[in-house]
């Protein structure tokens, strides 16, 4: 097996302060008793995740993540922290921390083990062409059904050609591509997906009636 | 999209359609009755559209009927749905649910403390059901997990909508686990397309039977199996089995009677179909088919058991019905598990999902029987300790009736459609090679007859402290009787639904070509 792309010093270098910079501000989150700084340690890790969609070549996922994540999300979650009222003592010691290093220990090893012991398809499924096409861009040649591709521009010009950057060259333009015709459905989903989540939100943000307060259960209904 | 594009998704169109006009209603006029009548007659359209799917009356349908003889329309927008026969089965499945809560809901939404936010409620319940409609059909996995979001979100509204103390409990713990099975759910996806290359399960199939194979290993690749074990555990969340059941007991009691019932039918009718499809459409092929049918049974031994252990000892109706549920969802799990590639002898090979299918059809309307029932009654008598139920009899023999009748049926006594359904299932586990998982299910229902028994005795035999008789509100009344009168009618004549059932499979590729 061939790896896919000669992995350059710079992308592993990058990989490794993006993996350790996830990692390390993810066991600050989990370890650190106030509340708020393990928010912003969250906001560090979604940094490391988002850095690490760019060394992978999904810049807009990256983009992305760290605008949403690291931006709103990161925002969001100060407020929440900030509205609670018993900020300074912090949250209380994990209960079970052995049962949960346990778990976390367990489920890395099988995730490892499974990502080691496995022959991934994209090791040796994409042929070298292919890699060039879908990193450096290629040409789409000819009318109708009889489309081929190209990785050079070519040189008559009888036969209609299309210009395309590539998946990993121009990866924003080919998500949204696929958001408005693979994945329309599920694009649609969300939106009522979002209607949802609306009506819940104001059905839960209610002012409570003052009745609530005196009911033993809910057997009434 | 296309017209095409639109056809195919006609019922879930109509129902998110339906949803939004509901709330709109609301919004106008104020009248709980109007918003009710509207969201219970509107479900016609979707019912429609549904029924001309399957019979290919007008438009698309028709002429794909005309060319095939089937009104099958095949798959949609870039392969990421199918309304095929199999899906629609499960929309009659899901509309009927839908139109019993509705009823069932409609005095509940009109009482005091909800009368404000009742188009919220019965829009949400509607909007869930979209969802339920898109994921039977999603043949793709990122649609499957979307829709499988829309399912799960309204419910989490609707189980906190009392904001008690209970409820937000319900609420919470029902939003955090779902979260987290939805988690494992998107790694399980992660890696199968990590391997294959493809979300689609059509071509997910294809690569698996290409891709080189490790020799020994179950699925015959680690991630496969990590996946499919992912996959399983995801929806082990929805469809409410051991390990994944600890939510139910506490949701069941904690969210509004109406909003459990859905949850107890639609969510987990939905949550078996879309795991059949993945499993026969993605891991069809007869060898993986008997490592995953493996994986099953031991979740069916395993739910069922604790379910119907745990059920011994409780004394609220609710909690008592949740943990029932648990253990109904194992019985279940036996004919998912009762997979064709395992056929002994000459039978029908489809017999392990079409048992599914029946008896999650059997078990819709019993449970919704019973669970109206219990609406009825509670909302009288506002008590839903198993004590509550004490004399019943004589105080509304009616609604006794109705709840002892579906008591018996979830207890599968003959002549009920629980206990044809059982039948069939351990039927097909025994012509599958899984003779001792029919026995543990048969041992299991041994068990159940006793705490169902001890609710029916505190009906029938013992004396309630507070004589005075009651009846039930139309409405909820209507939508129990005609719950049980479908769970006498397909337990008599069972193979009304049979027939129904086999047609709706005839659709799974791998069971009529792979074998």
């Amino acid at each position: 097996m061939t790896p896919v792309m000669e992995v350059s010093a710079l992308t592993t270098i990058a990989f490794w302060a993006a993996s350790a910079m996830t990692l390390g501000f993810a066991a600050i989150v989990v370890t650190q008793r106030d509340v708020f700084r393990a928010a912003i340690a969250l906001a560090g890790s979604f940094l490391g995740v988002g850095i690490l969609y760019f060394v992978l070549s999904a810049e807009f996922v990256g983009v992305v993540q760290i605008l949403v994540y690291v931006g709103a999300i990161s925002v969001l979650m100060a407020f929440a922290v900030m509205f609670i009222q018993d900020i300074a003592s912090g949250s209380r010691p994990a209960q079970g921390r052995l049962v949960g290093v346990a778990a976390a220990v367990l489920v890395f090893a099988a995730l490892a083990f499974t990502a080691y012991n496995t022959e991934w398809s994209s090791q040796n499924e994409l042929s070298p062409d292919a890699v060039v096409a879908l990193t450096e861009g290629y040409y789409e040649v000819g009318e109708g059904d009889d489309i081929r591709v190209e990785l050079t521009e070519p040189a008559g010009d009888n036969d209609v050609v299309v210009a395309n950057g590539g998946a990993f060259v121009e990866s924003t333009g080919a998500v949204g591509v696929l958001l408005v015709r693979e994945y329309m459905l599920a694009f649609e989903i969300i939106g009522l997906l979002l209607v949802a989540a609306l009506i819940g939100g104001l059905l839960l943000m209610r002012n409570p009636p003052s009745s609530n307060k005196t009911e033993k259960g809910d057997a009434s209904v | 999209m296309t017209a095409h594009d639109y056809w195919v998704l006609s019922p879930a169109i109509a129902m998110a359609l339906l949803a939004l006009v509901t709330v709109s209603v609301d919004l106008v006029t104020r009248s709980m009755a109007k918003v009710s009548t509207v969201a219970f007659l509107g479900l016609s359209a979707p019912l429609i559209l549904t029924l001309n799917l399957w019979f290919g009356w007008f438009g698309d349908p028709a002429t794909a009927r005309e060319a095939t003889g089937v009104a099958d329309l095949g798959s949609a927008l870039f392969g990421t749905v199918e309304t095929d026969r199999f899906a629609l089965f499960f929309d009659f499945l899901l509309l009927t649910v839908t139109a019993g809560t509705i009823l069932a809901s409609a005095k509940y939404i009109a009482s005091e403390r909800m009368k404000d936010y009742g188009g919220e409620f019965v829009s949400l319940v509607l909007l869930s059901v979209t969802g339920m409609i898109v994921l039977v059909s999603a043949t793709e996995l990122i649609t499957i997990y979307v829709a499988l979001e829309l399912t799960a979100l309204p419910v989490v509204a609707l189980a906190a909508i009392h904001r008690s103390k209970q409820g937000v409990e319900s609420g919470t713990k029902f939003f955090v686990l779902s979260a987290i099975s939805s988690a494992i759910l998107l790694y399980g996806f992660a890696y199968i397309y990590g391997f294959t290359g493809s979300t689609n399960l059509a071509v997910i199939m294809e690569r698996l039977t290409v891709l080189p194979n490790d020799a020994g290993v179950p699925f015959g690749s680690y991630a496969v199996l990590l996946a499919v074990i992912m996959i399983v555990a995801g929806f082990g969340f929805k469809m409410a089995v051991v390990p994944w059941q600890m939510w139910v007991p506490d949701v069941y009691q904690g969210a509004p009677t109406p909003v459990v019932a859905f949850l107890s039918v639609a969510s987990k009718a939905a949550a078996f179909a879309v795991i059949m499809r993945i499993m026969y459409v993605a891991f069809g092929d007869p060898a993986l088919m008997q490592d995953w049918s493996g994986l099953f049974a031991i979740l069916a031994a395993v739910t069922m058991t604790l379910g119907n252990t745990l059920a011994l000892s409780q004394s609220n109706i609710k909690r008592l019905l949740g943990y029932s549920t648990i253990a109904q969802a194992g019985y279940i799990l036996v004919g998912v598990a009762s997979v064709p590639a395992n056929q002994v002898g000459a039978t029908f090979a489809g017999a392990g999902p079409q048992g599914v299918m029946y008896y999650l059809a059997g078990y819709a309307f019993t449970n919704l029987a019973v669970f109206f029932a219990v609406i009825a009654i509670t909302s009288r008598t506002n008590d839903d300790s198993i004590e509550g139920l004490n004399g019943l009899l004589k105080r509304s023999p009616l609604l006794a009736g109705v709840l002892v009748f579906g008591l018996l049926s979830l207890l599968g006594m003959p002549p009920t459609v629980g206990f044809m359904a059982k039948v069939v299932v351990f039927g097909s586990a025994i012509n599958a090679n899984l003779t001792w998982l029919a026995v543990v299910g048969v041992v299991n229902t041994v068990i159940a007859a006793y705490y169902y028994l001890r609710v029916i005795r505190a009906i029938v035999f013992e004396d309630a402290e507070d004589e005075t008789k009651f009846s039930a509100d139309k409405p909820v009344l209507v939508a129990a009787g005609v719950a049980a009168i479908g769970a006498g009618v397909f337990g008599l004549a069972p193979f009304l639904l049979l027939e129904f059932a086999e047609q709706a499979l005839s659709i799974l590729p791998a069971i009529v070509t792979g074998l």
